[in-house]
């Protein structure tokens, strides 16, 4: 396990419900190594995703669940390690900054235009700028290139890790999401 | 209405993404929205969107809301006034349209969207993104207009005319159905099917074009009939001028020339700048009619961006000892011609008239090399390449040199052979 050990309540609780979600969600056997940072706020991100019915995000493998498509979002090399090339898990600083086609479309008078699908909701995670920094010790977020302000970056690993282990780093993270369509 | 042309607007991302909001709109309209078409259009749109500018995004958001127009079920009805502020914001669009200010245009025209007849709104959000350069955007709001005003037969004919440019293959389709109940259709419906169907014509075989002109000839000749009889004859003016002109093509087709002339005549009659017209008529009388050079030369006179005024009028000049002319037609319809063997043909008069006229006989090589490497099978270049060689060690004779020369039968049998169709119909100006 890399990193401090301290975690705070939010992602204490990540931890202990991942056992449920691992039978539910992922065929892999899930190692857990949800621990933040202790010296920064974690990014606050935002992402759309099927909601489960505990108000958490669905964690899977596809681009409206908590997790990457394999070869679109995160690239891997033959062995499936990930590779280190800011490729990852899209998010963006505000709900208000993700596509039209993604925010649901019940948030239209918010956000006209809007043509996601109401099975999704906007959820938020973290406190923290739209700055690279590590959201666990095991993922960081790394914004877009470009002139301020950054309006998308991805979820990456912070080192080479086995494609299924950088999924469940991401599973991990799940009940530190909170629905935020304010 | 010549409109000034703009810019296509938007990135190719920006089209894949249009395209994808489309696609969604209409699985949104049936209810489906969250099924896993929908769910595939959107994560087809993830990488696109990525590339996008910001105002590539505003663009694309306002676009969906737009399009929620038609995809909402029940629409809403202009049951607003169209207030003096209102007026004066909707002219102001027509100008931001005007020199290509499109998100101006098409914000104005949302901001008053409530005070105009649903199909009027898309009419208009149709013609914007036609001037924009992005006809798939342009056809869903044609579509629109068509559905929500039926008997508004120009909306029938302008959708038609768009969906040409943004799915080839959907408008034969539809076009083929068209004229297949031609008699449920207005003659400017089927004007433009029939310019459709032609459009399609270079994945026809010759016997199958011959089947299509006939198969036409009827129906156009009715539809001219009918709309000589409709009330308002400016609006009609143009529609015959196009079925007249359909109607010069098909007979053209079948080699039919005394016919196609007469087609053709009558349209120049109703369009007497369309440099296209002249051409066709000219290449047609070509060598049988004094009037064909007349064609040909006003042609010109226009800037016609077609190689064949340029091409025959040159051989005209050759033939009639105008060297100078000549020179100066080659010159000029080089720049038009798309074929190395045209490109040929030009550089070989130009080294002739060049002979002629006194120029160096450098010059005179570097043409004849050019007409050779443009294409080596040109045998007439070979051999008036030398004949001009074999003149130079000779001593100077007042005898012409006994150039080899195309007929006019010839050149205007290539004329009718390669002034294609489909050039022709795509240059005629058949804009709705």
């Amino acid at each position: 396990m890399r990193g401090s050990q301290t975690a705070n309540s939010v992602y204490d609780l990540a931890n202990s419900k991942i056992d449920s979600l691992n039978a539910v969600f992922n065929p892999h056997n899930l190692r857990y190594n949800f621990v933040m940072s202790t010296t920064h706020l974690p990014p606050l991100v935002y992402r759309a995703m099927l909601r489960w019915d505990d108000g958490h995000p669905v964690v899977g493998h596809e681009a409206n669940k908590l997790g990457v498509r394999p070869g679109v979002d995160i690239h891997t090399d033959d062995a499936g390690l990930t590779m280190l090339d800011g490729s990852g898990m899209s998010v963006s600083p505000g709900w208000r900054q993700l596509p039209v086609f993604r925010i649901p479309k019940r948030l239209r008078g918010l956000f006209p235009g809007a043509a996601g699908a109401d099975t999704t909701s906007c959820f938020r995670m973290g406190s923290g700028p739209f700055e690279r920094e590590e959201i666990t010790t095991r993922l960081e977020l790394i914004p877009d290139e470009g002139r301020p302000p950054v309006k998308h970056g991805v979820i990456a690993p912070t080192s080479i890790v086995l494609l299924p282990d950088y999924q469940s780093d991401l599973a991990s993270t799940r009940t530190a999401w909170e629905i935020d369509e304010s | 209405m010549n409109s000034l042309q703009h810019k296509a607007y938007g990135s190719p991302s920006f089209k894949r993404v249009a395209q994808g909001l489309i696609a969604l709109h209409r699985l949104i309209k049936t209810g489906q929205e969250d099924s896993p078409e929908a769910d595939a259009i959107r994560d087809a749109m993830d990488t696109p969107w990525l590339t996008l500018s910001d105002s590539e995004k505003g663009m694309a958001q306002w676009l969906s809301e737009d399009l929620y127009s038609i995809s909402e079920s029940t629409p809403p009805s202009h049951n607003f006034p169209l207030t003096q502020d209102a007026a004066r914001e909707l002219l102001e669009a027509r100008d931001a349209q005007s020199r290509g200010d499109w998100t101006t245009a098409l914000t104005l025209l949302r901001k008053w969207r409530h005070g105009l007849p649903q199909s009027q709104v898309s009419y208009q959000r149709g013609q914007i993104w036609k001037e924009a350069g992005v006809p798939e955007i342009a056809t869903v709001f044609f579509e629109h207009a068509a559905e929500h005003e039926p008997e508004n037969t120009n909306f029938q004919a302008i959708y038609l005319h768009s969906l040409l440019k943004s799915n080839p293959s959907l408008a034969q389709a539809h076009a083929k159905e068209v004229l297949a109940e031609a008699g449920r259709y207005p003659p400017v419906v089927i004007a433009h099917a029939a310019d459709i169907r032609f459009n399609g014509i270079k994945e026809l075989s010759e016997v199958q074009i011959q089947e299509l002109c006939l198969e036409l000839i009827p129906i156009l000749e009715r539809s001219v009939q009918d709309a000589s009889k409709e009330i308002s004859p400016t609006a009609n003016n143009s529609v015959i001028a196009m079925l007249v002109v359909l109607l010069g093509i098909c007979h053209e087709c079948l080699e039919e020339i005394s016919a196609a002339v007469k087609y053709y005549s009558q349209a120049i009659l109703f369009d007497p700048n369309n440099d296209s017209l002249l051409v066709a008529r000219g290449i047609l009388s070509y060598n049988t009619s004094p009037h064909a050079i007349s064609d040909l030369r006003r042609a010109v006179q226009l800037n016609s961006s077609i190689v064949w005024p340029y091409l025959l009028l040159a051989h005209h000049y050759l033939s009639t000892s105008q060297f100078d002319l000549c020179r100066k037609m080659c010159e000029r319809g080089f720049d038009f011609a798309e074929s190395e063997i045209i490109k040929s043909q030009l550089e070989e008069w130009r080294a002739i008239s060049q002979a002629e006229t006194g120029f160096s006989t450098q010059a005179v090589r570097v043409a004849f090399e050019s007409a050779i490497r443009f294409n080596p099978a040109n045998e007439s270049a070979q051999r008036n390449a030398l004949l001009f060689e074999e003149s130079l060690t000779k001593p100077s004779a007042d005898t012409p040199l006994d150039w080899e020369k195309r007929t006019a039968t010839d050149m205007r049998r290539q004329g009718i052979a390669e002034h294609s169709i489909e050039s022709f119909s795509r240059q005629f100006a058949f804009a709705a």
